[in-house]
């Protein structure tokens, strides 16, 4: 059913958005990137997890945790792995970052066990037929939060002080900070709004496919990548665009093809663009004007 | 020599193989994140032609270490000439790819892997130590090695005299490539098996390790890293448990207080900070220099 | 007698929408120092990163002894005998002063793998005496050993242009060379451009500093905002009204 395979595609890849997005948004504000974004979705949603299949928590209470959990954590790695890293060494904060990711996941095994942790089903008589389509109540709930999301980070980037001060502090840190722009606390909101946006990415995939394993940080940081090499690094916009094109690029393959050769095709798929169009698809000349 | 000693002396010489070979393209200051990749392919290809073609391990290793160069130069062909954050996710999706595809090809066992290859002695670690560091001790005093180390310190700047950045960069990194798949070699007919597994990113992130701990200003600040990070789950038997993270901790911690490592001086120079985003959008020679 | 060395025609540079040079043709005549004046943000120092390759232009071509180089990397540039120095300084802060002007040679130095054989050929050796005679031309023979980014500002200026010079160009493209400098320094900088010039070096000079510019300047081409308003010997250039406008704002 090709219909149907396409829309679970955009599915998948509506979250990939949400974290290619806050992989975008540091890229953004600090020129850097955060290899440990995907740990942070990962511890996220293994707590969001235990309390709605242990503790009974209801699942909207679980996911705000999520986002909070989320901020918390880039919180700790920005001052962890960024504020105290001389500038200096480019590949320091990405060496510390990867550090970083390696201590959350082995906290994470050793607190939580390595099991994979179950996410139950939160809408169960929800179904939507259309046709031949059926989308589930949950995969209604993952495109619903996931557009809202990235709906709320729009107009809080664009309407609100803070969000000036956000884009303005990436586009040119040095004159912000001369026009009085605390840029130092920008940049933590940045990471916080970051985090928050990988926690709830983390639920969310986890919600998709009902489970989730303290061994997928890594992996979700790797998808993370391919969607904002795809879609130009720090483009906000062409990072949603990719990560649809992914989402969608990954479940043909798995339907069609074979579930081994799901990243694979992605990979070669972005090498591909990478040889031809090195800024990315979606990138035009230099993107300052196209990237929020 | 017991068995033991002996084990722990090819370990220690293994990684001080695999800091000096990483220690090439850090060299230019380039950084890869998938190194592993470059040991993996240097022990498939060894392990190959030694278990199904009855090659003698030294020639399976030159075997291994060309295979990863050429590989190697691919690769950095593909990302050199982009930015150091493209460097680093192109690399770190490279070794991402190795392991799948070794992961799903039965001629090399799948998953299970490989399994009853030796051969390895310390003589044979000895003497491609010994090669690496004569290298590296002319290439340090050489024009070539100087243009590595202008290429590290400012790429716009190296062309304006006349550096070929792009060119030379891919070069060290295939020759860096190379070293490591010669490692991967030797390490693949010492553990006796091998599966893609093993060469996953925390193989990566260790042969980083090695060369940032112990420095990147000269070659054998890497020699050093490689042994103090070898010896020290040997010394220290608890580590075992916690090495991801102590390891995870190390980097964080080195990185605010001595990033340059233990061995070299701090560096002073202004860095230029470009922009990234104009680094990501310029195209192959040219770069913003304003 | 018009021997021209490097043409730069048409030039056209647009940055996101923002036209930093419009339509600038100039010729640099063999022998001539140059000098390219201007307002700030008059594109003097984009035309000089055209002219050396650093920056695309968005139309025109750059022609270096009648042979079309637009598309040509910078670092391709210099073996056909163009070098440039950078209005910031960009030496190799962590190498010492002697490796900086070693790496000025690199386009005529072996430099592959055969390079790594300890014993100096003939050549290698001629080219490391010319890197010494550089350093002592430039003052620095007893600062050789020394880490570039440890030198006063001045000498970090006379480095650049000691490597500059050690690449033996036949055209030195020079963005802001007195920029920095003190009063004393700024002196002694027009015998040694001139020097230069008289050795057979022809030089584009992009320069903020007016008297320098005519004092030593045999032509002189003045933009603003992008447009070139007139080209000429330096006494009649700068005189004119056009000119005055600009500066003055009048």
């Amino acid at each position: 059913m090709l219909i149907q395979q396409l829309v679970n595609g955009v599915l998948l890849g509506t979250t990939f958005a949400l974290i290619a997005l806050s992989f975008n948004l540091v890229v953004g504000a600090l020129d850097r990137l955060n290899f440990a974004l995907g740990e942070t979705a990962m511890v996220s949603a293994i707590c969001a997890a235990l309390l709605v299949s242990q503790a009974d928590v209801p699942f909207v209470v679980a996911f705000v945790l999520s986002l909070l959990i989320g901020a918390v954590v880039a919180a700790l790695t920005y001052l962890l792995s960024f504020r105290f890293v001389s500038p200096k060494y480019h590949t320091a904060p990405i060496l510390s970052s990867l550090g970083v990711g390696l201590v959350i996941t082995s906290l994470v095994t050793r607190t939580f066990g390595s099991d994979q942790r179950r996410v139950p089903t939160v809408l169960e008589d929800v179904r939507f037929e259309l046709g031949p389509l059926v989308v589930t109540g949950d995969q209604l709930i993952i495109l619903v939060v996931a557009a809202l999301l990235t709906g709320l980070l729009y107009v809080f980037l664009n309407r609100t002080t803070w969000g000036t001060a956000i884009r303005g502090v990436s586009d040119d840190a040095d004159t912000s900070g001369l026009l009085g722009v605390p840029v130092q606390r920008v940049i933590l909101l940045t990471f916080v709004l970051s985090g928050a946006l990988a926690g709830a990415s983390g639920l969310l995939t986890g919600l998709s496919f009902h489970t989730v394993s303290p061994f997928t940080g890594f992996e979700t940081t790797l998808t993370a990548l391919m969607v904002v090499v795809l879609g130009g690094l720090g483009n906000i916009t062409g990072g949603v665009i990719a990560a649809l094109l992914i989402g969608v690029v990954e479940t043909l393959t798995v339907a069609y093809v074979s579930a081994t050769f799901r990243d694979l095709l992605v990979f070669i798929l972005v090498a591909v663009t990478l040889v031809v169009r090195p800024q990315g698809l979606f990138t035009r000349q230099s993107g300052v004007a196209a990237r929020v | 020599m017991d068995a033991y000693t002996e084990a722990v002396v090819i370990k220690v010489g293994i990684a001080i193989l695999l800091a000096l070979g990483y220690w090439v393209t850090v060299a230019t200051g380039k950084y890869s994140f998938g190194h592993a990749a470059f040991m993996s392919i240097g022990a498939y290809t060894a392990s190959i032609l030694t278990l199904k073609f009855d090659l003698p391990l030294e020639l399976a290793m030159l075997v291994g270490g060309l295979a990863g160069a050429v590989i190697g130069a691919f690769i950095g062909w593909i990302a050199l000439r982009l930015s150091m954050l493209y460097l680093a996710i192109i690399t770190f999706a490279f070794a991402e790819i190795v392991r799948i595809l070794l992961d799903g090809w039965d001629y090399v066992g799948g998953a299970t892997g490989l399994f009853g290859m030796t051969g390895t002695t310390v003589e044979l670690v000895a003497v491609c130590i010994a090669v690496v560091v004569v290298y590296l001790f002319f290439l340090s005093r050489s024009r070539k090695g100087l243009s590595y180390e202008a290429i590290r310190e400012d790429e716009q700047a190296a062309r304006a005299c006349g550096l070929g950045v792009t060119r030379i960069s891919v070069e060290a990194f295939a020759v860096s490539a190379a070293i490591t798949g010669v490692a991967g070699a030797l390490s693949a007919h010492e553990t006796l098996i091998i599966t893609p597994n093993l060469f996953g990113a925390p193989q990566s992130l260790l042969i980083i390790l090695f060369v940032v701990l112990g420095g990147v200003q000269y070659f054998w600040g890497a020699i050093v890293g490689a042994v103090v990070l070898t010896m020290l789950p040997i010394w220290f038997d608890f580590l075992e448990d916690y090495y991801q993270i102590t390891y995870g901790l190390m980097f964080v911690l080195l990185m605010i207080l001595r990033p340059q490592g233990i061995v070299g001086r701090g560096t002073d120079r202004r860095i230029n900070l470009g922009s990234l985003r104009e680094l990501a959008t310029s195209r192959r020679g040219g770069g913003g220099d304003e | 007698m018009s021997d021209v060395q490097l043409r730069a025609s048409g030039i056209t540079k647009r940055f996101q929408g923002v036209t930093a040079l419009a339509e600038v043709t100039v010729e640099v005549e063999r022998g001539s120092i140059h000098g390219v004046v201007g307002p700030n943000g008059a594109g003097k120092s984009t035309l000089l990163n055209i002219m050396s390759g650093f920056v695309p232009p968005t139309e025109g071509t750059v022609e270096l002894e009648g042979r079309d180089i637009t598309r040509l990397t910078p670092q391709r540039r210099v073996p056909l005998g163009m070098t440039r120095t950078f209005q910031n300084l960009r030496l190799f802060g962590g190498l010492t002063v002697r490796q900086n002007v070693l790496l000025g040679q690199h386009s005529h130095a072996r430099t592959g793998f055969a390079s790594l054989w300890p014993v100096p050929t003939a050549k290698e050796r001629q080219l490391r005496q010319e890197a010494d005679a550089a350093l002592e031309t430039f003052g620095l023979t007893e600062l050789s050993r020394r880490r570039a980014e440890t030198l006063p500002y001045g000498l970090q200026k006379q480095l650049e242009m000691a490597r500059a010079v050690a690449a033996r160009p036949s055209l030195l493209l020079m963005d802001e060379p007195a920029a920095g400098m003190t009063a004393q320094e700024r002196r002694a900088l027009v015998p040694r451009i001139r020097q230069l010039r008289d050795e057979g070096v022809t030089v584009v000079v992009v320069e903020h500093d007016m008297d320098l510019i005519s004092q030593m300047c045999d032509v002189v081409t003045v933009l603003n905002f992008g447009r070139m308003l007139i080209e000429g010997p330096p006494d009649v250039a700068l005189a004119s009204d056009d000119v005055r406008t600009a500066y003055l704002g009048g």
